[in-house]
C-alpha cells in the first residue's frame, strides 16, 4: 500500500507523470491531427451539425499596418516562391488600365495555386486593394488558418454551405475594394469547370461594379486537389484576363452570371487557340464546353493533367 | 435541436475514443470497422420545472387531480427513490425535493396532518441524514426528520411490514405497513433508465426479502431479455403482478420524472462530446484530467469522482395511475436513450465507469463492477443482446479488491467465501442465499448501520446471470487478475491482448461493437 505522498513522489520523481504526458500528447496530436485539418469519420458525416460559428473578423487584415506587412509577404515571399515552383504566363492585364476599381474578379478554380496566381499577376495598385472570398468552412475553421489566410491573401469568409451571402463582400465593394470570387464554390475535382453560382453576378448587379473574367489553365496539372505542393519541373500556368462585363439595363444576376461563365470559357478557349479564333467561335456560340466531355473520370483527369502548350519564344537568332 | 444517437464505424479518420474504466478513463484506438454506439444528445429540458410539476399534479393521467385525493384526517405517505438514483447524483435542488414540496403544499392546503415520508430503499443501505437532506431539501428535512416522520424503509422491521396478499402465481406481496395502510401513497420517482419505475417502484422499493425473493433470483434474471424492457423481463412481470395486486388494496399516486443526458458538468465537457468534434478546450481538458488523475492519490481521485454532480435537465414529469404514467415515462426514456443497432456482433466492448447504483459514496468493489458491466450495461438493449450468443464481452475496469466495510460487509464474505466455492448463480443461490439473507449480524448492520442487506451481493450476482448464460468469453482489460479470476473471468493488459484471448471463441477478425456510455444509452438491436 503506497501512501498518498509516496504516490505523488513516485509519479513526479520516477518520471511516470512526464512519460504519461508525453504519450498522451503524442496520441492526441496524432488522433486530432494537430497542424492539419480535423476530419470527421465518414459514418458520422450525416450527423454533423451545420457550422453556425460567428464569421471570423478580418477587418484587421485590411488595416494599413496589415496591408504593409502583406505587401512585404507577397512581394518578397509569395511571388518569388510561386515563380520558383511554376512558370506563370499572364495575358490581358491591359484591360485593367482602362478603368479604375472596384471590380469583381471571377475565375475558374482548379487549384490552391489560383489565388496566389491571380494576386501575383495583378499590378501593384490593384493587388493592394483586392480581397479574396474564401470558404468559411475551409479557410476559417481554425483561428490559425483563418489568421494566416487573412494575413497573406487578404481573405474574408464566405458561407458556401448554407447559401447565405455574407454582407462582407458588398461592404468591401462599397469601400472601394475589389474582390476575387471563384463562383464554382470549390476546386474542381478533375480540372474541368463546374456550374457557376450566381453570387458574384448578384453582387455586380447590386453594387453596380463590373466583373472581370479570368481564365486559368494549367493550375490543375501543376497542383491538383489533394497535393500540398506543385509538381516538380516548374509546370507552365496561364492566367488570362478578359474584358470587364457590366450588367446591362434590366439585366439580372442570372443573365449576367451566364455571360460571365461564357466569358471565362472563351478565355480558356482563347488560351488554347488565339483570340481571333476564340472570338469567332464565341460569336457562333461554339465555344468549347469547359465542363468537359461525358467520359470516364480518369479520362477527364488525364486531359486536364496535360500542361498547357505554352509557345516557346521564337528564336530570333538562329 | 438535439442530434439522435447513431452507430459510428471506426475508420482512418476516427481519433482515439474515450473508454471509462473506474475512477479514470483511457483513450483507445479501436480496430477499423468497429461499431461504436453513441447515445442521443440531450433532449430539450423543461424550463419551468415547478410549473410542470404543478400541471402534472393537477392533471394526472388515469387519476383524479392530487388535491381531490387529499382530505383532512387522512394518512398520507410519500415514498421516494433512494440515493441509488440518479447517477451521478444531480445538482441541487433535487427533482424529488421540488415534487415533494409541492405535494406537501397541497396536503397542507387540504388540512392533512398525518404525513410520513419514506425512502424506498428496499434492501439497499439506509441513507444518512445528510443524504436524506440532499434529496428532500432543507425545508422538508427540518419539518419531518426530527419528528421521525422522514425515515428509511426497514425491510427487516417485521412489525412495520404488512403482507398484502399473494399474486395468482403464489408470490408474497409484503410491503411497508405504513404505506400499505395509508389512504394515499404518493411515490416520487426518477426514471434514469428504462428498467426503473412503474410497478418496480412500490412493490420493490418498499418490500421485504420475503417479497423480493420471487423476482430477484437467478431464474428470473436469465429470463429477463432484457430487464431494460419491462415487457420482456421476467423480473418486471413478477413486479407487475405484485403492483396490480397492490393497486387493488391501496391508492397509489405515482409521479415519474425523466432526465436528459447531461451526466457530466462542464469541467468534463470532453466526456459529453463526440471525440472528433473536440476542440482545443476538450483536448486540453482531457489531457489535464488524465495527468491530474494520474498524479492524484487514490483517496483524492475517489473524492473527485464521487464529488461529481450531474447538471441533469428534466425532460418529463408525469403523474397519475402507475401504468399509465409509466407508459409515457418509458417513451420519453426511449426517446432520450435509444439507438438503433443493426444486428449483433461477435464482441461487445464496455467501459465500466466509477459509479453504479450501489456504490454512491463508496468504492466500486469487484462484484459491483461485474454487476455494472455485465448486469446493467450488457442488458442495455431491447430486442436482442448487442453480442451474439456465445460471443465475447470485453470490459474495462481496474476491478480492485476494494470493499467498503461500512456499506458492503456481506460483499466481503460473498467474495471470500461464496465465489471461491462457485460462480454459478443458481448454485450460489441454492447453497448460500438463505444463510446470508437471514444472518443476524448482516441484518443488524442493515438496520442500524449503513450496510446493504446480507443478501444484496447475491442479487448483484443474479443481475449478471443473463450475461454469463449468453456469453462465451468475458475478459477484463486493465483489471486486477486475482479479482477477475475469483469471479471466473480473465484479465488482459490491453485490447489487443483481450482480442487475442477471445480469438478462440470469436475468431481473428470478429465484428465488434463498443457501447459508448455514459451518457446512458439503450441499444435497440434489430
Amino acid at each position: 500500500m503506497t501512501s498518498p505522498a509516496g504516490h505523488v513522489a513516485r509519479q513526479v520523481l520516477g518520471g511516470a507523470l512526464l512519460r504519461g504526458a508525453r504519450q498522451d500528447l503524442r496520441a492526441v496530436a496524432k488522433g486530432w491531427r494537430w497542424g492539419r485539418r480535423s476530419l470527421v469519420p465518414r459514418s458520422a458525416e450525416p450527423f454533423q451539425p451545420p457550422r453556425t460559428s460567428e464569421p471570423f473578423p478580418t477587418a484587421w487584415a485590411r488595416s494599413p499596418v496589415a496591408s504593409v506587412a502583406r505587401e512585404g509577404i507577397q512581394k518578397l515571399g509569395l511571388a518569388p516562391l510561386l515563380r520558383s515552383q511554376v512558370a506563370p504566363v499572364v495575358h490581358g492585364l491591359d484591360v485593367l488600365d482602362r478603368f479604375g476599381g472596384p471590380v469583381i474578379f471571377v475565375a475558374n478554380h482548379t487549384s490552391h495555386l489560383d489565388t496566389p496566381l491571380i494576386l501575383c499577376s495583378l499590378p501593384d495598385r490593384w493587388r493592394r486593394r483586392t480581397a479574396v472570398a474564401a470558404a468559411a468552412d475551409y479557410f476559417f475553421d481554425t483561428w490559425w488558418r483563418a489568421t494566416g489566410s487573412a494575413m497573406v491573401f487578404n481573405t474574408f469568409p464566405i458561407e458556401r454551405r448554407t447559401g447565405s451571402l455574407s454582407s462582407t463582400p458588398g461592404d468591401l465593394l462599397d469601400q472601394g475594394w475589389s474582390i476575387v470570387v471563384f463562383p464554382e464554390g470549390t476546386r474542381s475535382p478533375d480540372g474541368w469547370t463546374r456550374a457557376f453560382r450566381h453570387g458574384a453576378a448578384f453582387l455586380a448587379v447590386r453594387h453596380h461594379v463590373p466583373v472581370v473574367p479570368i481564365g486559368i489553365r494549367g493550375s490543375f496539372a501543376a497542383m491538383p486537389r489533394g497535393r500540398g505542393w506543385p509538381v516538380p519541373g516548374r509546370p507552365p500556368v496561364t492566367v488570362r484576363f478578359g474584358r470587364p462585363l457590366r450588367a446591362a439595363e434590366g439585366e439580372g444576376p442570372r443573365e449576367l452570371g451566364a455571360r460571365v461563365e461564357a466569358a471565362v470559357a472563351a478565355l480558356i478557349d482563347e488560351d488554347g487557340s488565339t483570340w481571333w479564333d476564340a472570338t469567332r467561335r464565341a460569336a457562333r456560340g461554339q465555344t468549347p464546353s469547359t465542363s468537359g466531355p461525358d467520359v470516364a473520370r480518369w479520362r477527364r483527369v488525364w486531359t486536364q493533367t496535360q500542361p498547357p502548350a505554352v509557345g516557346k519564344n521564337r528564336r530570333v537568332w538562329r | 435541436m438535439s442530434r439522435p444517437g447513431f452507430v459510428l464505424e471506426v475508420d482512418d479518420r476516427t481519433p482515439p475514443l474515450v473508454v471509462q474504466e473506474g475512477e479514470g478513463f483511457r483513450l483507445e484506438e479501436f480496430p477499423r470497422g468497429t461499431r461504436v454506439v453513441y447515445p442521443p444528445e440531450s433532449l430539450p429540458a423543461i424550463r419551468d420545472i415547478d410549473g410542470a410539476i404543478r400541471r402534472a399534479l393537477l392533471n394526472p393521467v388515469g387519476r383524479e387531480p392530487l388535491p381531490e385525493l387529499l382530505f383532512a384526517g387522512m394518512r398520507l405517505t410519500i415514498a421516494f427513490d433512494d440515493v441509488s438514483l440518479p447517477l451521478p447524483p444531480m445538482v441541487k435542488p433535487d427533482i424529488r425535493q421540488r415534487i415533494i414540496e409541492q405535494v406537501l403544499t397541497m396536503a397542507a392546503e387540504a388540512g392533512v396532518d398525518d404525513v410520513e415520508i419514506v425512502s424506498a430503499n428496499a434492501l439497499h443501505r439506509r441513507l444518512t441524514p445528510a443524504e436524506l437532506k440532499d434529496i428532500v431539501g432543507e425545508r422538508v428535512f427540518r419539518s419531518f426528520f426530527p419528528q421521525g416522520a422522514l425515515y428509511n424503509h426497514d425491510a427487516e422491521d417485521h412489525s412495520n411490514l404488512l403482507q398484502v396478499g399473494q399474486t395468482d402465481r403464489g408470490e408474497d406481496v409484503e410491503i411497508n405497513r405504513r404505506a400499505a395502510e395509508s389512504d394515499l401513497l404518493v411515490y416520487v420517482n426518477i426514471n434514469i433508465v428504462a428498467m426503473d419505475g412503474g410497478h418496480k417502484s412500490v412493490p420493490i422499493g418498499l418490500a421485504s426479502y420475503k417479497s423480493l425473493r420471487h423476482h430477484h433470483n437467478s431464474h428470473t434474471m436469465v429470463h429477463s431479455r432484457s430487464f431494460m424492457d419491462h415487457t420482456k423481463s421476467a423480473m418486471h412481470a413478477s413486479a407487475w403482478r405484485m403492483g396490480r395486486l397492490l393497486a387493488d388494496h391501496l391508492k397509489i399516486f405515482t409521479v415519474e420524472t425523466t432526465l436528459d443526458n447531461n451526466v457530466f458538468p462542464s469541467t468534463y465537457s470532453f466526456l459529453m462530446k463526440r471525440e472528433w468534434e473536440w476542440g482545443v478546450r476538450e483536448q486540453a481538458g482531457m489531457l489535464a484530467a488524465r495527468r491530474g488523475l494520474a498524479l492524484a492519490p487514490k483517496g483524492l481521485r475517489h473524492n473527485i469522482y464521487q464529488g461529481i454532480r450531474a447538471p441533469y435537465g428534466i425532460t418529463g414529469i408525469t403523474a397519475g395511475e402507475t401504468e399509465a404514467v409509466h407508459e409515457i415515462t418509458v417513451a420519453k426514456v426511449h426517446q432520450q436513450q435509444m439507438v438503433e443497432v443493426q444486428g449483433q456482433s461477435d464482441v461487445m466492448v464496455l467501459g465500466v465507469p466509477y459509479l453504479g447504483p450501489y456504490n454512491v459514496n463508496a468504492p466500486m468493489n469487484p462484484i459491483l463492477a461485474a454487476c455494472m458491466g455485465l448486469g446493467y450495461y450488457f442488458n442495455s438493449y431491447v430486442g436482442q443482446p448487442v453480442v451474439r450468443k456465445g460471443g465475447a464481452v470485453i470490459l474495462y475496469h481496474p476491478v480492485e479488491e476494494d470493499f467498503s466495510q461500512l456499506h458492503h460487509p456481506s460483499y466481503v464474505d460473498f467474495y471470500e467465501e461464496v465465489l471461491t466455492t462457485s460462480t454459478d448463480p443458481s448454485v450460489i443461490e441454492a447453497k448460500f442465499e438463505q444463510q446470508y439473507a437471514t444472518d443476524p449480524w448482516y441484518i443488524h448492520l442493515y438496520r442500524t448501520s449503513y450496510a446493504y442487506h446480507g443478501v444484496h451481493p447475491f442479487y448483484m450476482w443474479y443481475w449478471i446471470a443473463h450475461a454469463l448464460d449468453h456469453c462465451g468469453d468475458i475478459v477484463w482489460v486493465g483489471a486486477n487478475r486475482r479479482a477477475v479470476e475469483r469471479m471466473g473471468f480473465r484479465a488482459a493488459s490491453s485490447l489487443a491482448d483481450a482480442l487475442e484471448m477471445v480469438s478462440g471463441t470469436v475468431g481473428r477478425s470478429p465484428s465488434m461493437t463498443y457501447l459508448h456510455n455514459p451518457p446512458h444509452l439503450l441499444a435497440h438491436v434489430r
